[in-house]
């Protein structure tokens, strides 16, 4: 393996990670981290979605799908989780696929619609069909998972390790997507469908590929979601914190998958700062964010990601007219 | 009492039918015109209504001035947001849904800040209320008022569209934004106007639910919801498609209301959706 400072500066991150909750010694903050975790699985799935020019506006009820699986399963059936966790991500993948199949067929905006349309349709389910969901009480008493290996699971420090396994494995699957061929056709669906198609690619099933992947991860987010709080309700999983998660995404910069992290991670904790906040409302959390997604659009629609290179060129090139973008930048996804 | 039933539930999926067709009506113009699908479209709807309030019952002045301000407000607020935001990503479907998401999340928030998180309600003026009875039906004053203004504004939009000089410049702008401009049409000019109509077209729908139903910040999500589906029903870009697809999902949303729940209603519609996704994804009334 070749060392450069990517890989370096990676492996240092890993290591603090796996470090973390010794260092900061709170359980609040440990919890704040798993938060962190879990949005930066669905907001990996979301941007994989984004690549391809596509809004999913259902990621967070697929999470939800997840933990309702979960929840059901281990409630009602007494079912071992590790065979919950997997399908989980089996039962929002599989939605994804019918949703997909249904509404990519035409033109992009009907994903976006239809997306929004499902959401709405598996939440108002939740709250309608009261004997199986629990309406709008939500499933409460989520057993812990079953001890594996001989660990016990339960306590915030194992809920800590759980996600974040989860996440280096979707970075590592997200990452292994991008530098796949699979990816790269990805990202010129946006800008040059008819190109793409012309040379013998089918934007059809892709997209739908790249929209399972992200529902798939998204339910296994959900998985870890349930059994972490022990109580899900209809209101965890609405289109507001879908809304949120594509903040989370754009703040940091669609382009890249460390934007994506980065996003998550500086967004988060600016939310969590907001709680300390003299005279906090919670109704400040969407207004902060909607002012921060209105504000990193209209500025800088490259995302936290592109501001040193745009403040170098900034600098370097004052005196001339430059574009402040490169070719990469054209969009907000490429 | 069969029949008064069926003619309630009848009525009522009118009035919905006039909302969501007003809505549903702006956001396929600023569509045609922008080519930008304006998803905090349904927040300009709840914003007219609480404006309403906050005009005809808290400052006093009486209802229809009121009206009146609200929807001036409204549109004049469409043509801020065209202009701060919309403007420089006009033609670009995915920017536009960020940041009219980016709106959706302020506008609500900064709703329940100004007007407070209790829902409102603003009484009807007297010569809308009272009942209508005949043939052993009751029907409520208001209801007959809102479906008679939103007639009147689908006729006065429909013969501004196709006999005024602006509408007609919005029509070219929709056919083809390039060749319009070159014909001396400006393209900021129209967007401006068409977000102003779309506004105050969304307000109006706005006032006359919030004079029969209560006032609240999360009114504009679902009326939005159903106007997409309108417009994915009626196809994209025709008005008389719109005005179809309109009365079929409000009277559907009537009748399902009446005889299941409002949940059922709900879910029916959006399943509605799916299954015209499936056989006729180009809508109804499509040449396609």
């Amino acid at each position: 393996m070749k060392i450069n400072r990517e890989s370096i500066a990676t492996l240092i991150i890993f290591v603090a990670l796996i470090f973390a909750p010794q260092l900061i010694r709170s359980i609040h903050w440990t919890r704040v981290l798993i938060e962190i975790f879990l949005w930066m699985t669905i907001s990996l799935g979301f941007r994989l979605i984004l690549t391809s020019g596509l809004v999913s506006l259902a990621q967070v009820s697929f999470m939800g799908l997840g933990a309702y699986t979960v929840a059901i399963l281990t409630t009602k059936l007494g079912a071992n989780y590790w065979i919950c966790l997997p399908l989980a991500g089996i039962v929002s993948a599989f939605f994804a696929l019918i949703i997909g199949l249904i509404s990519l067929r035409s033109r992009d905006i009907y994903f976006a619609i239809a997306t929004f349309a499902i959401a709405e349709v598996i939440r108002l389910t939740w709250i309608e069909w009261r004997t199986f969901f629990g309406g709008v009480g939500g499933i409460a008493s989520i057993p812990s998972p079953n001890p594996i290996f001989g660990l016990k699971f339960g306590s915030t420090l194992t809920f800590y390790y759980l996600s974040l396994f989860l996440t280096i494995l979707t970075t590592l699957v997200m990452y292994r997507i991008e530098v796949s061929s699979f990816g790269r056709i990805l990202l010129t669906f946006e800008e040059e469908e008819d190109l793409a198609m012309s040379v013998g690619t089918n934007p059809f099933k892709l997209k739908t590929i790249a929209f399972v992947i992200g529902s798939f991860f998204a339910g296994l987010a959900g998985a870890v979601f349930a059994p972490f709080y022990h109580y899900i309700g209809p209101e965890d999983f609405s289109i507001h914190q879908t809304f949120f998660v594509l903040v989370f995404v754009i703040t940091g910069g669609a382009a890249t998958i460390y934007g994506t992290m980065i996003g998550v991670f500086t967004v988060s904790i600016l939310l969590k700062l907001l709680h300390h906040l003299p005279g906090f409302n919670p109704v400040w959390e969407p207004l902060f964010l909607g002012c921060v997604l209105l504000i990193v659009m209209k500025f800088v629609p490259g995302g936290l990601i592109s501001l040193p290179k745009r403040i170098s060129s900034l600098t370097k090139y004052n005196t001339q007219e430059k574009p402040l973008t490169t070719g990469e930048e054209k969009s907000v996804v490429a | 009492m069969e029949i008064s039933l069926f003619f309630q539930s009848l009525i009522n999926g009118i009035v919905l039918s006039m909302a969501v067709i007003l809505v549903a009506l702006g956001l396929n113009l600023v569509f045609g015109v922008m080519n930008i699908v304006n998803l905090a479209h349904g927040e300009l709807y709840m914003l007219g209504a609480y404006l309403l309030w906050w005009f005809g019952v808290k400052s006093h002045l009486s209802y229809f001035p009121g009206f009146f301000l609200a929807v001036v407000s409204i549109a004049f607020l469409g043509i801020v947001l065209e202009r701060v935001f919309f403007k420089s990503i006009r033609g670009q479907v995915l920017p536009g849904f960020l940041i009219s998401i980016g709106l959706i999340l302020s506008l609500q928030s900064l709703a329940i800040i100004i007007f407070g998180e209790q829902p409102k309600g603003v009484p009807a003026p007297e010569i809308m209320q009272g009942v209508l009875r005949g043939m052993g039906v009751a029907i409520s004053m208001e209801r007959v008022a809102v479906i008679v203004i939103s007639i009147l504004c689908l006729v006065v939009m429909f013969q501004f569209i196709h006999r005024s000089k602006i509408g007609k410049a919005m029509q070219a702008v929709a056919q083809d934004p390039d060749a319009a401009a070159l014909q001396g049409i400006s393209i900021n000019r129209i967007s401006s106007i068409a977000m102003a109509l779309g506004g105050a077209m969304a307000a109006i729908a706005g006032c006359l639910m919030g004079t029969i139903s209560p006032i609240s910040s999360t009114m504009g999500a679902p009326q939005l919801l159903e106007a997409l589906v309108v417009i994915t029903l009626g196809g994209i870009g025709s008005i008389p498609g719109t005005i179809v697809g309109g009365l079929i999902i409000g009277l559907t949303r009537g009748f399902v209301s009446t005889y299941a729940s409002n949940t059922y209603a709900s879910i029916t519609v959006y399943l509605l959706l799916f299954t015209l996704l499936i056989f006729k994804p180009s809508g109804l009334f499509s040449r396609e």
